[in-house]
């Protein structure tokens, strides 16, 4: 199968959907089964939303679906109409970017690069969400991700350092 | 100004972090048509008839082709799962999946062989010719001086010096143990993807390729084409390789190449991750019988090696070099006055196998590391004074060279893993269901490919832009690794200016400049990066005549430092206002070789914990001790060496590529495990040892490379000093530990 | 969605209750109903699913969160495990602990545990914390309810008692009280992989004995499995850590592991025996609040 094509082909379930991407709205036609991912791709030139697997393990398509970090190619697009998606293009506004974004450069926690959006989608989410940051905790949150050049050490780095920019010690979540 | 051995961040580090950075599969031509195939799901098997004639009918469908229709040397046997039956292009990907699920192939199932062992008898199928040349790198004429290795060899190497029968018999310990390592993907994130398009008669790839040149002169012959009918572009983000991505795959480049020249369109094919596992490279699942002989104090008297590798159904070269890893790197690593080898390795219709970190090393040193500490620990004998016994240091010469050896860190790497060792490793002995374990693991690795015919050369451009930047033309591809920030700050470093300055690029595939060689064998920083630093330090000169010139002084009273030219006079201006907007445009080409190949060393401390519940292994300390020469930017240096700790961790504990009959049976990565932070060590750390290494720029050597081979024994030595059993046949799962801890 | 958009019948997506038992009493063969998706896509890609159409219930607010009330918890079908551990706390302790290790971040965000419930495949790490509370499954479809005992809702492997036309609504178990603890305790090749195996265990103790005790298994069998030789082995004894061991030692007449990837039978039942006893350990300190 190809490695970013649909679970169906053929043209006859095709619907129009419509949600906002990257604080856009847009809307797309569309096979509603379809892998969002392969849509945010395709349709929308979305590249930085990465392709690994088919198996939901990697995390390299990772996106925010309403605010929350989910793998993109285990939804099928049709979930999505009506609903906000986030990808690593829309993270931040103009020039700026994400604290978490500049500690990976930082901590050398980038090689290859191919994972780095994925764990910041993640990250961004977790560091959102998170009352207490240490690192077996960060170990804990970021095992949807796979990283196969740093072993991790360095980007556990760059979440220590996002967290400690921010304040470290977050308030509970409400 | 001092910028090398400083942790200068990544020059890339922003386009990869905000999702900017465009790699081989992100890429997309004007007019351009999508690939697929359709594989076998058969080990051997004779293609009697493809009918397209359905999937040609799908609307969308530009062309489809069977195997025996490929451009390259394809007859119409299939040798492997995942081997290429057919193909097709079309307007989108899933119209291209849909139209392979309409063609329908004829196979004839062939007797098909699994066992390299079996493979090489005279009664077994034959796979391929012996020393099939299909135009691979490094081919080369053998002679088999063994009659029970008939059929199936693509490659043959013996080497012999001393006496190893007599060193054996006077030795107080003699152990013989066969060692198997598993068949590991590196699992490349990106999986391959190639573009080609054909100007006149011209091919055009568009692929992260760790070796352009090399691959340019593969395909040529494969396909049957002229060298200048090659071109191979790297993506302006290359993808992450770990060997894998260094040479050309059959079933992608020569593919996408016969569709794009059916078609006279752009053609795109990218691996799903089954290709992935079953038609690009696995390690090589090799045997190791090693003989070994100790005298009471732990001196190696003599080692036999009999090396058999799994070499799968094509011919890539890279079969010999396992071979010549296995033959030479033990005696980079021990005095070894009495050696014996024999290696082979094997045509089987099992996976293709290709490259990986530590191409033979890693399995090598697995395989010796495990043996040495096993005839330690059975003769009572300290581990680690065992392997101090035997270390190679300055100054010794090697039986297979006339070089010896310039630069050896390791005593220091072994005395300073060691003392962090102690501080790191848990001293806890109380918890009841948990038994802890520690283990040793060496490795001698080179740097480079000196020992090439005609030895390692390359060749760079550097120019000092008007606009007061420098750019670098180099063959150096960044997989990731860094070596564009490396050579950066090399450059920075030689003319006295701030690396933000300086832009390294992977030369044009046209350009004149000499390399044949791109980013492997841990060569980037060693001989490209000497390279950059001779033309800095020409181009340093040029500046300052050009800057003399101007300012109307002699040469010899300027000098160029932090970004400004100074003269004598204790005048001080910027660079960029004195010779920014001269023209002609002040460049130079310059070049640096090297016939040696230095070994980068490391010392692996690991402790594991073992759950005597279940057996589980937690590795909880690691301690990585590596003798770099230099650290041009530590932080990327350590990056490298924990990156190789996961890949370590996996061969040891977790990942094996499990075939019945050449039949994968977790080809995905649900299955196939690629592990997480939490299986990673709980605390790691990276010891630099810096040896300083005269040939390298600076005294630095390889990095990528020599950190991989030593974690897997050191952690699989930890497991048989927590249970009192060796194991043999990695990865260890974990009913194999509960079962060793209840005995 | 606006009136000229094209809508389809493959995936749509109700927003009330009465909707989506509408959409199920008229749904066609091979209608499949969807929450988070995380399953159902990988069956879909692997080919073991063709559903015609989906429906999507989690636009429906009534079957998603949880409520507490009387001592009665009751969690909607479209729950994800991440609200479930943001809402739950330590009195909860088994199904905490289960959540916490099910696959990853960015799938328990989506996951549901009605999904799980639904798909009733005994390798998926909620269902035996359920099975040790007690819980119970509420089903309905456009005419009737029922509530249906969670050990009898799930009949087989991946097989329910789920009819035509019904949706799983929501599903419920008492709120533990201060001298009840739980614990649930995995083994898995990788952290956050399938189950070799998973044991539960729920425990009440007055005074130093043990008065109630569920123990259950994950990944032993063609549907979660309850340990009542183990059960009846501690009830009524004093909970030490010989009584616990000696009482785990009837396991293996209760389970029936087969070998797989993962191991074998006789190893799996090792593994069942040593963690179904950490498991009671941890449980009963909760218990007794020691930890």
């Amino acid at each position: 199968m190809y490695p970013d094509g649909a679970i169906e082909g053929g043209g006859d379930h095709m619907m129009d959907l419509s949600f906002t991407l990257d604080g856009e709205d847009v809307s797309v036609t569309v096979d509603p089964a379809k892998p969002l991912r392969d849509v945010l791709r395709e349709d929308f030139d979305k590249t930085g939303v990465k392709v690994g697997c088919l198996s939901g393990r990697c995390g390299v398509c990772t996106v925010h679906l309403d605010a929350h970090a989910i793998k993109s190619c285990l939804v099928p697009v049709g979930k999505v109409q009506g609903r906000t998606i986030t990808t690593i293009h829309g993270l931040t506004e103009g020039d700026d970017i994400h604290e978490l974004q500049r500690a990976f450069g930082e901590a050398f926690a980038i090689q290859c690069g191919y994972c780095t959006p994925g764990f910041i989608m993640t990250g961004v989410e977790y560091l959102t969400e998170a009352d207490m940051v240490d690192r077996d905790d960060i170990k804990y949150a970021l095992k949807g991700n796979v990283c196969r050049c740093t072993g991790y050490e360095k980007i556990i780095d760059a979440f220590e350092k996002a967290a400690g920019i921010s304040g470290g010690t977050r308030q509970p979540d409400d | 100004m001092v910028v090398i051995g400083t942790s200068t961040e990544k020059t890339d580090s922003n386009l990869k972090a905000t999702g900017d950075a465009v790699y081989g599969s992100d890429l997309h031509r004007e007019n351009q048509l999508y690939g697929a195939l359709l594989r076998s799901n058969q080990p051997h098997a004779r293609v009697e008839s493809v009918s397209l004639d359905e999937a040609l009918t799908v609307d969308g469908v530009v062309t489809g082709i069977g195997r025996n229709d490929l451009l390259g040397q394809f007859d119409d046997r299939v040798y492997h799962y995942g081997d290429v039956i057919a193909a097709v292009a079309a307007e989108t990907p899933d119209i291209a999946d849909e139209a392979v699920r309409a063609i329908t192939a004829n196979l004839s199932p062939l007797e098909s062989v699994h066992d390299p062992f079996d493979a090489l008898s005279a009664d077994a199928v034959q796979v391929q010719e012996n020393n099939l040349d299909q135009h691979q790198p490094r081919h080369h004429d053998i002679t088999v001086d063994n009659d029970d290795f008939v059929l199936n060899i693509d490659d043959y190497h013996t080497q012999e010096f001393g006496d190893v029968d007599h060193a054996l018999q006077k030795s107080e310990y003699v152990l013989r143990e066969r060692y198997v390592n598993p068949r590991v993907n590196p699992c490349n994130l990106d999986t391959h993807c190639c573009i080609a398009e054909w100007e006149e008669d011209v091919l055009i790839l568009t692929e992260s390729v760790g070796l352009p040149r090399e691959a340019e002169k593969f395909l040529a012959g494969f396909l049957g084409l002229r060298d200048e009918q090659i071109t191979v572009k790297v993506p302006p983000t290359a993808s992450s390789s770990f060997g894998a991505r260094s040479l050309p795959k059959p079933s992608l480049e020569p593919v996408a190449a016969t569709l794009a020249k059916e078609t006279g369109r752009p053609v795109k094919l990218w691996f799903d991750r089954e290709a992935e596992f079953t038609a690009t490279d696995n390690r090589h699942k090799t045997y190791y019988d090693v003989e070994m002989g100790l005298t009471d104090d732990g001196v190696i008297t003599g080692l036999r090696l009999g090396v058999v590798a799994d070499t799968g159904p094509y011919p890539n070269g890279v079969g010999h070099i396992v071979l010549m890893n296995s033959r030479d790197r033990p005696l980079d690593l021990y005095k070894i006055d009495n050696y014996e080898y024999e290696g082979v390795s094997v045509f089987t219709n099992n996976l293709p196998s290709g490259e990986y970190r530590g191409i033979g090393s890693t399995q090598l040193m697995y395989a010796l590391d495990s043996h040495i500490d096993e005839m330690a620990r059975q003769a009572g004998l300290d581990p680690i004074a065992v392997r101090d016994a035997n270390f190679v240091e300055e100054g010794y010469t090697p039986a297979y060279t006339d070089n010896p050896i310039g630069s050896c860190g390791l005593a220091e790497c072994l005395e300073r893993a060691q003392l962090r060792f102690d501080e790191l490793r848990s001293h806890d002995a109380n918890d009841r269901d948990i038994v802890r374990g520690w283990g040793v693991g060496a490795n001698a690795h080179t740097t480079g490919l000196g020992h090439e015919e005609g030895g390692d050369a390359t060749e760079v451009e550097i120019r000092f832009e008007p606009s007061g930047e420098v750019q670098i033309y180099a063959a150096a591809i960044d997989h990731g690794q860094g070596s564009d920030t490396v050579l950066g700050q090399i450059a920075a470093e030689e003319l006295g200016i701030n690396p933000d300055i300086v832009t390294v690029n992977r030369f044009a595939p046209d350009s004149d400049l000499e390399d044949d060689y791109g980013s492997v064998a841990s060569r980037s920083t060693y001989i490209i990066g000497a390279a950059v630093r001779n033309g800095a330090r020409k181009l340093k000169r040029l500046l300052r005549e050009r800057a003399a010139e101007r300012i109307g002084v002699d040469v010899s009273e300027v000098n160029i430092d932090g970004g400004s030219v100074a003269t004598t006079s204790g005048e001080r201006r910027p660079l960029s206002k004195i010779v920014g907007d001269s023209e002609p445009v002040i460049q130079t080409t310059a070049s640096a070789e090297s016939n040696l190949t230095p070994s980068a060393y490391a010392i692996d401390f690991a402790e594991v914990e073992v759950d005597t519940a279940t057996g589980t292994v937690n590795v909880s300390t690691f301690v990585a001790a590596q003798d770099v020469g230099f650290a041009i930017n530590p932080k990327m240096v350590e990056g490298q060496i924990e990156g190789s700790i996961l890949h370590g961790i996996e061969f040891a504990l977790y990942s094996e590529v499990q075939l019945d009959q050449g039949t994968p049976q977790n080809a995905n990565l649900a299955e196939y495990p690629v592990i997480s932070p939490l299986e990673m060590p709980d605390s790691v750390e990276c010891v630099l040892v810096e040896s300083n290494e005269e040939t390298g720029p600076y005294g630095a050597k390889g990095v990528g490379t020599p950190s991989t081979p030593a974690v897997a024994p050191a952690i699989l030595n930890a497991i048989r000093d927590a249970t009192g059993e060796r194991f043999t046949r990695p990865p260890v799962s974990h009913e194999a530990v509960y079962r060793a801890v209840q005995d | 969605m606006t009136s000229n958009q094209r809508s389809s019948d493959k995936y749509i997506r109700p927003e009330s209750l009465e909707e989506t038992l509408q959409l199920l009493a008229n749904s066609p063969t091979g209608a499949k109903v969807i929450a988070g998706g995380q399953s159902l896509m990988l069956f879909m890609r692997q080919g073991l699913l063709d559903p015609s159409q989906l429906i999507d219930i989690t636009g429906v607010g009534r079957l998603a969160g949880i409520e507490i009330n009387d001592g009665t918890v009751t969690i909607g079908a479209t729950t994800s495990y991440q609200q479930i551990e943001s809402r739950l706390d330590e009195q909860f302790g088994a199904v905490l602990d289960a959540v916490k290790v099910i696959a990853d971040r960015q799938v328990r965000n989506l996951g549901t545990i009605g999904g799980a419930v639904a798909r009733a495949d005994p390798a998926l790490d909620i269902l035996a914390p359920l099975y040790c509370l007690g819980a119970s499954v509420t089903v309905r479809d456009i005419e009737r309810r029922r509530v249906i005992p969670i050990d009898e809702f799930i009949q087989g492997y991946m097989d329910t008692a789920l009819r035509d036309g019904e949706l799983l609504q929501t599903i419920s178990f008492d709120v533990p009280s201060s001298e009840e603890g739980s614990a649930y305790v995995k083994h898995a090749k990788i952290a956050g992989g399938w189950a070799t195996v998973g044991t539960a265990s729920s425990v009440s103790i007055n005074g130093d004995r043990v008065e109630s005790l569920q123990v259950a298994l994950s990944a032993v069998g063609d549907t979660i499995v309850r340990a009542t030789s183990v059960e009846d082995a501690l009830i009524g004894a004093v909970g030490s850590p010989e009584n616990v061991g000696d009482a785990v030692e009837n396991l293996g007449e209760d389970i029936d592991p087969i070998e797989d990837i993962s191991g074998s039978a006789s190893y799996k039942r090792s593994v069942a025996k040593n963690l179904t006893q950490r498991c009671i350990q941890t449980a009963l300190s909760r218990a007794v609040g020691t930890t």
